[in-house]
């Protein structure tokens, strides 16, 4: 008996052990305007998102056929306007399936040209830093690694920005 | 002793039943053609797959001379080189989490083909044999690496290894 309980005394400590290697934390450097680097140890969870756009257009112009039907009359908002109602998204998102903005690892940001023919990084970093890292008045001071491209167009008229987000976090 | 073993044994069920309970790939808000988002748990097992495009519809004709179809074909046409891929590794379509298309226009049309592009698209995600579907990003770019091409696509699997 007392042998037993030795045995059974052995495995919770070596269970202990292991489950204390196991609670790794991601290493981050959340310095600076982005991470230039994020160390996820093994064991981690991973929460995919789909690229998104501004779907807040406002009272009447939510769907595809109310957009047609007004015409001009609808906007999805200059590049910092549709930075920031991605962000807001992603935020609602992430906290709806009990994650968090903090959780972002990896942004993938794809930003159309404006009228004037360039794209408007400025104005979608002004509603990056409200997100990301220390000028940050979402709560999230964290800063994910990020790429930024110019591309040709996106699948929405309008849309100046579509952003992929990867979250990324130890298990509970 | 045989208290200490029941209790062991208890302990032992109860642990593996909340290992399995955390151990499932979790697909939220579904769309038509994807899932807004889509969880994997720890210890998932990953397959990357390099971005693909099309084969020639005339993969005799010489380099130079060799094309490629419109968007729907190119799509189909990628697809089934990326489900070749895949399950040349022993994996499934259905273990597919993300899809990130790159799109450049379709010369008739001067934009993006993306109901074309859709309609290849459903073939296999969403179907009797797939009824998985991943999250997706769509854009459109200027070019891509070999001349003729439409369509790259890029997609990453996940899946919990097998257990027992």
């Amino acid at each position: 008996m007392s042998k037993l309980i030795k045995c059974v005394a052995a495995f919770i400590i070596t269970g202990a052990v292991a489950f204390t290697a196991n609670a790794q934390m991601i290493e981050r450097t959340s310095q600076g305007f982005l991470d230039p680097g994020i160390v996820i140890p093994a064991g981690a969870e991973v929460f995919y998102m789909s690229g998104k756009g501004n779907h807040a257009w406002g009272e009447g112009c939510m769907t595809r056929e109310e957009r047609e039907a007004k015409g001009d009359a609808c906007q999805p908002g200059d590049m910092y306007e549709q930075g920031k109602a991605i962000f807001e998204s992603f935020k609602t998102q992430l906290e709806e399936a009990g994650w968090s903005l903090s959780d972002v690892v990896m942004l993938r940001i794809y930003g159309v040209p404006g009228e004037d023919g360039s794209v408007d990084s400025a104005g979608f970093n002004r509603a990056y830093r409200e997100y990301f890292g220390e000028e940050s008045t979402s709560g999230n001071t964290n800063l994910p690694s990020r790429t930024f491209v110019g591309i040709h167009s996106l699948v929405v008229p309008g849309w100046l920005v579509e952003v992929e987000a990867r979250a990324i976090r130890m298990p509970k | 002793m045989s208290k200490i073993f029941k209790i062991t044994i208890t302990a032992f069920a109860a642990m593996t039943i909340a290992a399995n309970a955390q151990s499932v790939i979790k697909r939220n808000d579904e769309g038509t053609n994807f899932y807004s988002t889509i969880e994997v748990p720890a210890h998932a097992d990953q397959l990357f797959v390099s971005g693909k495009g099309p084969s020639a519809v005339n993969p005799d004709a010489p380099r130079a001379e060799r094309t490629y179809g419109d968007t729907a074909t190119q799509a189909r046409s990628t697809f089934n080189s990326i489900k070749d891929a895949v399950e040349k590794a022993g994996w499934s379509m259905s273990d597919i989490v993300m899809v990130r298309v790159y799109l450049v226009a379709d010369p008739a049309m001067g934009k993006m083909d993306f109901s074309g592009f859709n309609s290849a698209y459903q073939e296999f995600f969403g179907t009797e044999e797939n009824p998985n579907k991943p999250v997706r990003a769509v854009v459109e770019i200027s070019g891509l690496a070999v001349p003729g091409w439409l369509v790259e696509i890029d997609v990453r699997a996940a899946r919990m290894p097998a257990s027992n």
